[in-house]
C-alpha cells in the first residue's frame, strides 16, 4: 500500500482535530456540572438571592421565572409572525422573485447582532414607547431575534409535506385557510413546534437583547408585562464579571443549561413521535 | 362565519404580518441610522471611522472607532485563524472517516454545542481560561486579546464544523465509489479529491464563523479587558464593538454625543455583519447547486 | 483462447435474498463479452465481483472463487487488483475538476512519473478512448462542460491510465444519444485489442453489434453462455428463446 508521509500527515490532522474538538466539549461540560452540582438544592432553586452583596447567597427562583416568562412572550410573538411568513412562502407565494427576496431579507434580519438589537430595543421600547426596563420590552426585543429561526424551520417543516396532499385539497375546492387548519397543521405540527421551541430555547439562553431592556440583578417573579425582571443568562454574567459568587455562579450556569436541554429533550421526543407514528 | 370570509381573513392576517416582520428590517436600519446621524455634526465621517481615541467621556472628547474597529476585526481573524484548521479536520472526521452509527450522535453532539449561550462560555473564560493564561504566560490578569480570540474560537467551531462537513458529504457522495474503484487509499482520496471540491464550503464555514464571531457581544466582554486600546499585542485589552455598546450605553446620558456615538458604532456593526452574512447566504446558495 | 478471469461457484447474497446463484464463468481475454438479462438479476453485482467493491457495501456476503490470471482476487491487494480491473459506471461520473486533473488522479497515487511521461501517457489515453481530438485545447476546463458522451469517454479513458487487463462497464450508454453511443461503441471495439472488456448492457442490438460472446442471467443465474452468433441464431435453452424474442424483460 503506497502510504506516504502527506497521507499520515492528513491522518494525524483529523484525528488530532476531531479529538481536540470532543475533549474540549466534555471537559467544560464535565466541568460546569461537577462544580455547579454543589450549588444546587432545593434552597437555590426556589428561593431569591439575598447576602451582601446580593446573590452571594440564597437562590435564582426569580430568574428561573424571568426566563420562562422572556421565553414565552418572544416564543408568542415570534412565532405569529414567523408561521405567518412561513404559510405565506408556502401557500401564497406565487413568485419566484418574492420568494427569494423574503428569504433574503429574513437571512438579513438573522444577520443583526444580538447586541444591536438591544441598541434598539433600549431606544425604541424602552424609551420611545415609553414600556421602561420591562417583560414586554425584553420579550420583543428577543421576538426580533427569534424570528428568522422560526420562519425558517417553519417553511422547512411545511415544505416536507408531499406536495400533492395541498394540491388534492386545492383541487377540490377547498380554501387554502382550511386546507392549513385541516391538512397541514395536523400532519405538520410536530416539527412546526420544534421549530418554534428552537427559537425559544435561543431566546432563553441571550443576553445582549436583554440587558438594555429588561434585565436587572434583584427583581421578584414577573406578575406583570411592565416589570422588569431577573433572567438566568444576565444573572449569570453579572455574579460571574464581578466576581459575586463563583460558587452560585456555577449553579446558576448549570441550571441554564438544564433548562435548555430539557427543552432540546422535548424537542427531541417532538420529532421522534413523527418518526415513529410514520412506521 | 362562512368559508369565505375565513379564507378572506387568514389571507389578509398572512400577508400583512410578513410584511410588517419584513418592515422591521428597515426599520431597525433606519431608525439607528438616524440616531448615528447626530455624531456626524461633531465629527466627520473619516475622522469617526478612522480617528485613533476614543475617549467620550473626557473633557476632550474624542470620538474616533479605529481601535475598536481594528479589536472587532482582530478578535474574528484570531478565532478564525485557530478554529478553522480544527474545524476543517474534524468536518473531514464527520464526513468521510467516522463510522456510519457514530454519525447522527456526533452531529448532534456538535449541534448542541453550538446551542450553548454565549454567557456561558464566557462564564467558562473566565473561570478556567483567564487562570490557565495567567499561570503560563505569568501575567497579573489574564484579560487579553487572546482570551477573546481563544474562547471566540470554540464558540464558532461548530458552526464552521456543521456547515462545512455539510457541504463535504453532498459534493463527494457520488465520487466516493469511483475514487475507491481505482484503487486509491481513503486518505489519498481525502487529500486530493474531498478537500480539492469542498472548497467553497470550507469559504462558506469561515464566512459564517467570521459572522458569529464578530457579533459576539458576551462571551468576549467577559475576557477581554475592555479597554479601546489597538489591538497590537497578543496580550494587551482591547474593546471590540459589541463591548462598547453593552458597557457604555448604561452610562451615557440620553440624547448626549457620546449617546449617538454608540449608535454610529451600532450602525458600522450592523452594516458589516450584514454585509457578510449576504456574503455567506449567496455562497450557500452556489453549494446547494 | 485464455480465460483472463473465471468465477467458479459464485454466490452473493445480500441478507436473505440471494443475488448471485452459483456462478460459473470464465471471460475470454480479449474479447468482448456481454451481460445481458432483465433488470435485477445481479448483473452490477457481478461486475462489482470482479474489482473487489462489492466489500465496500457491508451486508454482502459471499462464497465460491473468483480468480485473476488463475490466482485468487482475495489474494491479490485491493489497490492492486483495482488497477488491473477498472471500471465505468452508468451514470458518467468526472470528479469536478480538470480534464486534466482528472487524467492524473490516479495515476499520482499509484506512481511517481515526471512531467512529460505524464503528459504522453494521458494524450495516449485520451486517444485510445477516441476523446482526444476534441479536448486537446480544452485540458485545462472543469470536466462537467463536456456532453454526456464527452464524460463517458473521458470515464473510460481515466481508468486506462492504470494500464488494466479487464474493464468493466455497466450500461455506459444507457444516458446516451444514439451518436455518442455509437461512438462508445467504436472505441470499446478498439480497444479489445488490448483489453478484455465485459459490459452489462440492456440494448440486445448493442450486444448484438459488438459482442464476441454473451452471457445471459435470470435472477442471478447464468442461463447460458455462447459465442455471439450461436446465441442470438441457435440458443440452447428455453428462456433464452423466450427473452430474444421479447417475451420476456
Amino acid at each position: 500500500m503506497r502510504q506516504n508521509w502527506k497521507d499520515l500527515c492528513i491522518k494525524g490532522w483529523i484525528f488530532f482535530s476531531v479529538i481536540l474538538v470532543t475533549g474540549m466539549a466534555i471537559y467544560v461540560m464535565g466541568h460546569i456540572i461537577v462544580n455547579g452540582w454543589r450549588s444546587i438544592s432545593l434552597d437555590f432553586l426556589i428561593s431569591s438571592p439575598r447576602g451582601m452583596p446580593l446573590g452571594s447567597e440564597g437562590g435564582i427562583f426569580p430568574a428561573i421565572i424571568g426566563s420562562l416568562a422572556l421565553g414565552i412572550v418572544s416564543m408568542l410573538l415570534a412565532s405569529i409572525l414567523g408561521i405567518a411568513t412561513a404559510i405565506y412562502l408556502y401557500q401564497y407565494c406565487a413568485s419566484q422573485r418574492i420568494y427569494s427576496f423574503i428569504r433574503l431579507v429574513v437571512q438579513c434580519i438573522a444577520g443583526i447582532p444580538s447586541i444591536v438589537l438591544g441598541l434598539f430595543g433600549y431606544t425604541f421600547f424602552v424609551v420611545s414607547m415609553g414600556m421602561g426596563y420591562s417583560l414586554l420590552a425584553g420579550g420583543l426585543t428577543l421576538s426580533i431575534m427569534i424570528y428568522p429561526i422560526v420562519t425558517i424551520n417553519t417553511e422547512k417543516a411545511l415544505a416536507e409535506i408531499q406536495k400533492e396532499q395541498t394540491l388534492v385539497s386545492y383541487s377540490l375546492g377547498v380554501s387554502k385557510s382550511h386546507t392549513f387548519f385541516h391538512v397541514i397543521w395536523p400532519e405538520r405540527k410536530n416539527d412546526i413546534l420544534s421549530g418554534v421551541l428552537l427559537g425559544t430555547v435561543y431566546a432563553m439562553g441571550a443576553t445582549a437583547p436583554i440587558m438594555l431592556t429588561a434585565a436587572v440583578l434583584s427583581a421578584s417573579s414577573p406578575t406583570s408585562l411592565f416589570e422588569p425582571v431577573m433572567a438566568l443568562p444576565y444573572h449569570l454574567y453579572i455574579m460571574a464579571s464581578e466576581r459575586i459568587s463563583i460558587q452560585n455562579s456555577y449553579g446558576t450556569a448549570l441550571v441554564l443549561l438544564m433548562v435548555l436541554f430539557i427543552a432540546y429533550g422535548f424537542i427531541f421526543l417532538l420529532i421522534r413521535e413523527r418518526r415513529v407514528d410514520k412506521q | 362565519m362562512s368559508n369565505n370570509r375565513l379564507e378572506k381573513i387568514f389571507a389578509i392576517a398572512v400577508k400583512s404580518l410578513t410584511v410588517m416582520a419584513l418592515l422591521t428590517l428597515v426599520f431597525i436600519i433606519l431608525f439607528i441610522l438616524k440616531e448615528s446621524l447626530v455624531v456626524f455634526q461633531e465629527t466627520s465621517l473619516v475622522d469617526f471611522l478612522f480617528g485613533q481615541e476614543w475617549r467620550p467621556t473626557s473633557a476632550n472628547m474624542r470620538l474616533g472607532l479605529r481601535p475598536i474597529i481594528m479589536a472587532t476585526l482582530a478578535l474574528s481573524g484570531l478565532a478564525l485563524v485557530m478554529a478553522l484548521p480544527v474545524s476543517v479536520g474534524a468536518a473531514l472526521f464527520l464526513s468521510h472517516v467516522c463510522p456510519i452509527r457514530l454519525r447522527r450522535p456526533l452531529r448532534s453532539f456538535i449541534d448542541l454545542l453550538a446551542g450553548i449561550p454565549s454567557v456561558v462560555y464566557g462564564f467558562i473564560g473566565v473561570v478556567m481560561l483567564l487562570p490557565l493564561l495567567e499561570g503560563i504566560f505569568d501575567m497579573s490578569a489574564g484579560d487579553s486579546l487572546l482570551a477573546g480570540g481563544i474562547i471566540l474560537a470554540v464558540m464558532i467551531l461548530p458552526f464552521i464544523v456543521s456547515t462545512t462537513a455539510e457541504s463535504m458529504e453532498a459534493s463527494v457522495k457520488n465520487h466516493v465509489m469511483t475514487s475507491k474503484s481505482m484503487g486509491v487509499s481513503h486518505w489519498y482520496m481525502l487529500r486530493s479529491l474531498v478537500l480539492p471540491s469542498s472548497w467553497t464550503g470550507i469559504i462558506a464555514g469561515a464566512v459564517l464563523g467570521t459572522s458569529r464571531a464578530m457579533g459576539e457581544t458576551m462571551a468576549v466582554m467577559m475576557v477581554v479587558g475592555n479597554s479601546p486600546l489597538m489591538p497590537t499585542s497578543l496580550f494587551g485589552r482591547v474593546k471590540p464593538i459589541p463591548s462598547l455598546i453593552a458597557l457604555e450605553m448604561g452610562s451615557a446620558p440620553l440624547g448626549s454625543m457620546h449617546y449617538h456615538a454608540i449608535f454610529g458604532a451600532g450602525f458600522v456593526l450592523l452594516i458589516l455583519l450584514l454585509i457578510i452574512n449576504l456574503i455567506f447566504y449567496f455562497l450557500r446558495k452556489r453549494i446547494e447547486f | 483462447m485464455n480465460a483472463v478471469m473465471e468465477m467458479k461457484d459464485w454466490k452473493v447474497n445480500y441478507g436473505e435474498a440471494t443475488v448471485l446463484n452459483d456462478v460459473n464463468i470464465a471471460f475470454p481475454e480479449n474479447r468482448i463479452t456481454a451481460l445481458i438479462g432483465p433488470s435485477g438479476c445481479g448483473k452490477t453485482t457481478l461486475l462489482k465481483s470482479l474489482n473487489r467493491l462489492l466489500e465496500e457495501e457491508v451486508s454482502a456476503q459471499t462464497q465460491g472463487e473468483v480468480t485473476f490470471k488463475g490466482r485468487s482476487i482475495k489474494d491479490i491487494h485491493c489497490e492492486t487488483l483495482r488497477q488491473k480491473v477498472g471500471i465505468v459506471f452508468q451514470t458518467p461520473t468526472p470528479f469536478p475538476f480538470s480534464v486534466e486533473k482528472n487524467m492524473v488522479y490516479a495515476l499520482n497515487y499509484h506512481y511517481s512519473m515526471d512531467r512529460q511521461a505524464k503528459n504522453e501517457l494521458i494524450s495516449e489515453k485520451l486517444k485510445l478512448a477516441g476523446l482526444y481530438d476534441e479536448v486537446k485545447d480544452r485540458m485545462g476546463f472543469s470536466a462537467a462542460n463536456l456532453s454526456g458522451g464527452q464524460q463517458q469517454r473521458l470515464c473510460i479513458a481515466r481508468s486506462l491510465t492504470l494500464n488494466p487487463d479487464v474493464l468493466l462497464l455497466d450500461e455506459p450508454c444507457s444516458s446516451l444519444d444514439p451518436k455518442a453511443t455509437a461512438k462508445i461503441e467504436e472505441t470499446l471495439q478498439r480497444l479489445a485489442q488490448e483489453v478484455t472488456i465485459i459490459i452489462v448492457t440492456h440494448n440486445m442490438a448493442q450486444a448484438r453489434r459488438i459482442a464476441n460472446h454473451v452471457a445471459f442471467f435470470i435472477d442471478g443465474e447464468l442461463v447460458e453462455y455462447q459465442p455471439k452468433d450461436d446465441f442470438f441464431n441457435r440458443p440452447h435453452k428455453e428462456e433464452t428463446r423466450q427473452y430474444l424474442e421479447g417475451l420476456m424483460g
